[in-house]
C-alpha cells in the first residue's frame, strides 16, 4: 500500500470519528431540546411563570366616623414600621462616603425619635435574623425623610393606623382601634359597616421588579368600608365637654356627664363625659375613663325624676299644679326611718308646683301615696326607664326598676323621687324629651346610618314616636318646671336673659356596698325655650367635694343652655309666662 | 402506461430524424431587487417587532413611574388631610381663638328695631373671660403655638395670616397692633340715640324674626 493510500485512509478515519462526535453532540442537543421544548414544556413554563409572578395587597380603607356635618371624628392615617435585616446590617457607602451603622441609626433617631441604642439592641439581639423592628408608627413625612437616608438594609412595613382628628372631643362615643381591631364604642358596635377588606393583585415582574405588561390581574377586589354618620354636633360636643371639665374641676368632682337632645327629632347632639381620653393615645388611660358613661353608667337619679312622677300624677288626675298642701318637714317610713328634705324651704304651705319647684322629698312622698306602684311603674316604663334606649350603645345599661308587685315598703315611697331605682343619663334625657315634645316620646338616635362607598345610605330605622302623657299634662309639667329657675332651687343660678327655661335639679345619695354615703351625685335636667322646647339638656356630676347641692351643677347647665340658643340661633322668648303659684 | 407514451413510441420508430435544437436561451440572472425587497421586508418585520416590544417595555416603565407618582400623591393627601383634621379640632381652634384675644360673647342680645330696645343682657363680653381647659387628666391644653407655627410655616397665596404670625411662640400672647380700630366702619353705623337703650329683661311686643347667618 502506497504511503498516499495510507494517508488517505487515516484522513477518512479522522473524518469519520469527527463526524461521529458531531453526530453524537447534535443528537444530545436534539434530545435535550425535545425534552425541554416538548416533554417538560408545560412544567418548565409553569415554573418560569411562578418565578415571575408575584402578588401585592390592594389596600382598602376602613370607613370614617362622621358627625352630623360630615366632619371626620375617626379617619385613617398611613403609618410605617421601620424594619431592618440584622444579617445585612453593616457599614455602607453612600455618595462615596462610608456610613457607620451607629451613624445611620443616629440619623433614624433624629427623624423618628426612637433611641439609637434601642434600635441597636433590636438589631444585635439576633445578628443572624432576617427581620427586626427598628421603629414603629412613623408618619408619612418621617417615612419620606427616612427614604432619603438611602440605607440599604432598612425596610418599611405599611400600617394603616386609625386617626381621631378631634382627639378627646368624641372619644367616648367613637371608641378606638387596638392592634387587633376595634375596642370600644361606635368602632366596635358598627364594625360591620366600617370594616374594609383588602384585595389581592397578581402580576408578573421582570428582573428589575417592573410589572410585565398585560400580566396584572385583580385576584380579589379591595372593598372600602362604609362611613358611620352620627347625630353629634362636634362643636357643641366640645363646648359641653369644656363646661363639664371647668365646672367639674371647680367642684372637685370625680366625674361629670352631659347630654343634649334635639326635642323634635330625638337626635343626640352632644353626649360628653369628663374626664375623658384621647383615642389617639389611650395606653395609659384608666379603664374607667374609656367609656360613654351617659349610656353605660346607671345611677340613682334623685330629684330629676320628680318631674316624671308629677307627670304621672297629673295625667292620672291625682293632683293639679296649684293644689295646696301642708308639707311636713319629715315623712315617716316603716322601721323608724324617715324622709327629710335637703333644705328647710321645701316644707310648709306649698302647692304641687312648689313641691316640684323646691324639690320637696316629703311633699313628693305625700303625693305619691295617691298613685299605685303598678301605675307609677307603668309611667316610668313608658318614659323609657328600665330598658336601654333605642340608641343601643355598646354596653348600654338598662337601669333598674323594682317589680311593682314585690316592691319593698321603703322603695315604694323613695322611688317617686329617684332613690331605690336607677337610670342612665340617656334614659333621663329621653324622658325629658318626651315632656319637652308635649308628651310624645321620640326614641333617641345617635347614629343616622351607614354611608356605603357606592353612595347608598343605610339609614338607621327611626322608631315610631309614642304618646306617653297628654299634651296638656306635658304643658303643665313644663310650666311647673319653669318656676324652678325663677323661684325654685335654681333661682339666681340659671338665667339666660330673654329666654324662658324649664329645669329640675337632682341630688342623689350615692350608695356604696349597700349603704348610702355622704357622697352625692348632683344633676340638672331641663329644656329651652320653655314656650316651645327645642333642646333638652341633662348635666350631672358625681361626687362633688366643694359643694354637694344640686344647684352646684348650674354653671355648666347655664353655659350649655346659653351656648345652645346662640349656636342654633333660637329666637328669644316674646311673652311672659303665666306660671302656677308655688306657695299659698 | 399512459396513452401519451403509447402514441409517441410508434412515431419515434418510423421517422428518426436529426434536427438542430433551437439555441438555448441564456439564463437571465435573478433580479437583485426581489432579494432586496424580501430582505427589507424581513428586516422591517423584525424591526417592527422590536419597536413594538420596546414600546411595550417602555409602557411598563411609564406605568411603573405613574403608579409611583400616584402613591406619592396619596401620601401627600394623607399628610394634608391629617393636618387639616387636626386643625379643625374644636379644641385647637378654640385655643387659637383665645390666644388671639377672642372671647365667648356671653349671653346673647337682640336689638328690637321698633323701639331700639335691647332684648337680652346686652352686656359686652369681658376680655380674658374665656379659657380652654384640658379634658383629659394629665394632659395639657393643646399646644397652640406649635399649631400656629405650622400654619404660619405654610405658603398661603393671597391670604394673610399675620395675626398668627404675631403669636409669640413662647408666651402665646398676641401682639397685633391695629386690631382694635375699625377705621371706615363707624361712619356706616347710624346714630339712633345718644344714650344706649337700657337692657330689658322683660318680654312683650313683636320681635323681628332674626335671620342670622
Amino acid at each position: 500500500m502506497s504511503p498516499a493510500q495510507i494517508a488517505s485512509r487515516r484522513t477518512m478515519r479522522r473524518m469519520g470519528s469527527v463526524s461521529l462526535i458531531v453526530a453524537i453532540v447534535v443528537v444530545a442537543f436534539v434530545v435535550r431540546l425535545v425534552d425541554i421544548q416538548v416533554v417538560r414544556a408545560a412544567e418548565l413554563s409553569a415554573e418560569s411563570a411562578e418565578r415571575r409572578s408575584t402578588t401585592s395587597t390592594l389596600w382598602a380603607e376602613r370607613g370614617q366616623i362622621l358627625d352630623r356635618t360630615y366632619q371626620a371624628l375617626a379617619e385613617n392615617a398611613d403609618r410605617y414600621h421601620v424594619t431592618a435585616s440584622p444579617r445585612h446590617v453593616a457599614d455602607f457607602r453612600r455618595a462615596g462616603v462610608t456610613v457607620a451603622v451607629m451613624d445611620a441609626l443616629a440619623e433614624i433617631e433624629a427623624i423618628t425619635g426612637t433611641p439609637a441604642a434601642e434600635m441597636w439592641a433590636a438589631v444585635s439581639a439576633d445578628p443572624e435574623s432576617n427581620f427586626a423592628y427598628l421603629s414603629k408608627d412613623a408618619t408619612t413625612e418621617q417615612y419620606r425623610q427616612l427614604l432619603d437616608l438611602d440605607i440599604p438594609w432598612m425596610y418599611f412595613e405599611r400600617n394603616a393606623d386609625r386617626f381621631y382628628p378631634f382627639g378627646s372631643v368624641a372619644g367616648n362615643l367613637t371608641g378606638m382601634m387596638g392592634a387587633d381591631g376595634p375596642l370600644e364604642g361606635v368602632e366596635l358596635k358598627w364594625d360591620e359597616c366600617l370594616q374594609a377588606s383588602h384585595g389581592v393583585l397578581s402580576y408578573q415582574q421582570g428582573a428589575d421588579y417592573v410589572k410585565l405588561p398585560g400580566t396584572t390581574q385583580v385576584t380579589t377586589p379591595a372593598v372600602n368600608g362604609g362611613d358611620v354618620v352620627l347625630t353629634i354636633d362636634s362643636d357643641l360636643q366640645w363646648f359641653v365637654l369644656q363646661q363639664l371639665a371647668s365646672t367639674g374641676q371647680s367642684l372637685g368632682a370625680q366625674s361629670g356627664s352631659a347630654m343634649v337632645v334635639e326635642v323634635k327629632t330625638g337626635e343626640i347632639l352632644a353626649s360628653a363625659d369628663w374626664p375623658t381620653f384621647d383615642p389617639n393615645d389611650f395606653a395609659n388611660t384608666p379603664q374607667s375613663h374609656l367609656r360613654a358613661a351617659t349610656f353605660t353608667s346607671a345611677f340613682e337619679p334623685g330629684s330629676t325624676l320628680k318631674s316624671i312622677t308629677m307627670a304621672a300624677l297629673l295625667e292620672e288626675g291625682l293632683t293639679r299644679p296649684d293644689e295646696a298642701f301642708s308639707v311636713p318637714s319629715t315623712y315617716g317610713l316603716p322601721g323608724g326611718r324617715y324622709i327629710r328634705n335637703a333644705g328647710g324651704g321645701a316644707a310648709g304651705n306649698l302647692t304641687s308646683t312648689g313641691i316640684l319647684s323646691l324639690s320637696s322629698n316629703t311633699g313628693t312622698a305625700l303625693l305619691a301615696e295617691r298613685i299605685s306602684p303598678k301605675t307609677l311603674n307603668r309611667y316610668f316604663t313608658a318614659f323609657g326607664f328600665g330598658e336601654p334606649t333605642a340608641v343601643d350603645f355598646l354596653g348600654e345599661q338598662s337601669g333598674y326598676l323594682q317589680d311593682p308587685e314585690k316592691i319593698d315598703s321603703i322603695t315604694v315611697h323613695t322611688q317617686a323621687f329617684g332613690q331605690g331605682m336607677s337610670a342612665t343619663m340617656a334614659q333621663m334625657a329621653g324622658a325629658y324629651q318626651a315632656i319637652a315634645n308635649r308628651g310624645e316620646k321620640i326614641p333617641l338616635r345617635l347614629v343616622s346610618g351607614c354611608q356605603h362607598e357606592d353612595g347608598t345610605f343605610d339609614e338607621v330605622k327611626k322608631a315610631s314616636p309614642t304618646r306617653v302623657v297628654s299634651q296638656r299634662t306635658a304643658d303643665q309639667v313644663i310650666a311647673m318646671l319653669e318656676t324652678v329657675p325663677r323661684s325654685g332651687t335654681l333661682q339666681y343660678r340659671v338665667d339666660v336673659p330673654g329666654y324662658r327655661i324649664a329645669a329640675k335639679t337632682g341630688t342623689a345619695e350615692i350608695a356604696e356596698n349597700g349603704v348610702y354615703t355622704d357622697e352625692r351625685m348632683i344633676s340638672i335636667a331641663g329644656m329651652v325655650p320653655a314656650e316651645d322646647p327645642q333642646y333638652v339638656v341633662v348635666v350631672a356630676f358625681v361626687k362633688p367635694q366643694t359643694n354637694r347641692f344640686s344647684y352646684a351643677a348650674a354653671p355648666a347647665f347655664d353655659e350649655i343652655i346659653t351656648h345652645l340658643v346662640k349656636h342654633y340661633r333660637v329666637a328669644p322668648s316674646t311673652e311672659e309666662p303665666t306660671l302656677p303659684p308655688i306657695t299659698w | 402506461m399512459s396513452a401519451l407514451t403509447a402514441s409517441i413510441a410508434p412515431t419515434a420508430r418510423t421517422s428518426p430524424r436529426l434536427r438542430a435544437l433551437p439555441q438555448a436561451r441564456t439564463a437571465t440572472p435573478p433580479k437583485v431587487s426581489y432579494a432586496v425587497a424580501t430582505l427589507v421586508g424581513i428586516f422591517a418585520i423584525l424591526g417592527g417587532q422590536l419597536m413594538l416590544s420596546i414600546a411595550l417595555g417602555n409602557g411598563a416603565y411609564a406605568i411603573q413611574d405613574l403608579e409611583r407618582q400616584l402613591a406619592e400623591r396619596h401620601r401627600d393627601l394623607s399628610i394634608v388631610s391629617e393636618e387639616i383634621g387636626a386643625m379643625q379640632d374644636p379644641q385647637t381652634l378654640a385655643s387659637l381663638a383665645v390666644s388671639l384675644g377672642m372671647v365667648d360673647d356671653g349671653d346673647p342680645a337682640y336689638l328690637r328695631l321698633s323701639d331700639a330696645q335691647v332684648l337680652g343682657s346686652g352686656e359686652p363680653a369681658v376680655a380674658g373671660s374665656t379659657t380652654v381647659v384640658a379634658v383629659v387628666p394629665g394632659e395639657e391644653p393643646t399646644d397652640i403655638s406649635a399649631v400656629a407655627t405650622s400654619i404660619v410655616g405654610q405658603d398661603v397665596e393671597g391670604e394673610s395670616l399675620s395675626a398668627f404670625a404675631a403669636l409669640s411662640e413662647d408666651t402665646s400672647e398676641v401682639t397685633a397692633g391695629a386690631m382694635n380700630t375699625l377705621e371706615g366702619v363707624d361712619s356706616t353705623i347710624p346714630v339712633v340715640a345718644e344714650q344706649p337703650a337700657p337692657a330689658a329683661k322683660t318680654f312683650g311686643g313683636d320681635l323681628p324674626s332674626p335671620t342670622t347667618h
